[in-house]
């Protein structure tokens, strides 16, 4: 009997130590509202392709674009275009640092003017109107390590929307 | 006969660059938020990840404005998923952010292409007011 007031106790005051706050946390209640949503959905993947013309200076050329969709339900959505800083995944053997270059133009509720975005910089498009658009997105590189080395090379840009 | 094998595997070294992998890549970031019965010091999110691809599993993410249990909430498809929250409301309305992260692309390589894949990750948000009644 002893010991089990002595756990009981002991328990008791681990309580305390453990959780301080909740005796004096107020019960007031609040109201939450979800003010506004934008979702970005990946589309159709798109492609670069090799270009050996220069053998001193290849790089990867535009090929098809990729697509994404942005849905916006209040206006003023901020769309941020980040291309990455390598390649993804990492390709075997190749020590050099890319250099993205890309261009991107919306299409829908909100059309934008294409821009190009060279340097691997971020760009951001501010969609002024809620509605579905749907972004285009051409992308090339290339390397300061003077060349690629053979492998596959896939490159993920993030589109992040946001207020 | 092993001649021709050699041959066509040389020739597959030197076009190595230009034998690229076909890369699929799907991540969807659909979710919507819900919140219940907050109080004045905690407040429980509800994340309903309705329309998240099975293969893309984003984790979750307040942005500012309030305290997580956990900084980051990992959501499956399909799951509604219940987070603890504290938020300090002295003074005035919160609004915050929920937000997924990127998820690491699923990618699949079917055959070869002579094209290298160029991808979207996708991250969304909410924004989220609080206010007292």
């Amino acid at each position: 009997m002893k010991n089990l007031n002595s756990l009981l106790l002991g328990i008791s005051t681990l309580s305390l130590v453990l959780y301080p706050a909740s005796a004096n946390a107020a019960e007031v209640p609040l109201t939450a509202t979800v003010l506004d949503t934008c979702v970005v959905t990946p589309g159709t993947p798109g492609t670069m392709t090799y270009d050996t013309t220069d053998p001193n200076n290849p790089s990867f050329e535009e090929g098809t674009a990729s697509t994404f969709t942005v849905l916006n339900t209040a206006p003023n959505a901020i769309v941020t275009i980040a291309p990455p800083a390598n390649f993804f995944p990492l390709v075997s053997g190749y020590l050099g640092t890319p250099t993205f270059s890309y261009r991107v133009s919306f299409s829908g509720d909100n059309t934008t003017s294409e821009v190009t975005i060279d340097n691997s910089n971020n760009h951001s498009e501010t969609l002024a109107a809620p509605g579905l658009n749907t972004g285009t997105l051409h992308s090339s590189a290339t390397t300061s390590g003077g060349a690629f080395t053979a492998g596959s090379y896939t490159v993920i840009y993030d589109v992040t929307c946001s207020y | 006969m092993i001649e021709a094998l050699l041959s066509s595997f040389l020739v597959a070294q030197q076009i190595a660059p230009r034998a690229i992998n076909r890369t699929s890549i799907s991540q969807q970031v659909t979710f919507s938020v819900q919140v219940g019965n907050p109080t004045k010091k905690t407040g429980q999110f509800y994340v309903d990840p309705v329309a998240m691809t099975a293969d893309g599993v984003p984790s979750m993410e307040i942005e500012q404005g309030i305290r997580l249990s956990a900084r980051k909430v990992t959501l499956r498809s399909g799951k509604l998923r219940r987070v603890n929250a504290v938020a300090d409301m002295s003074g005035s309305d919160r609004t915050f952010f929920v937000c997924t992260s990127p998820a690491e692309p699923t990618i699949i390589h079917p055959g070869s292409s002579t094209s290298h894949k160029l991808g979207i990750r996708a991250r969304a948000c909410s924004r989220v007011n609080l206010k007292q009644k």
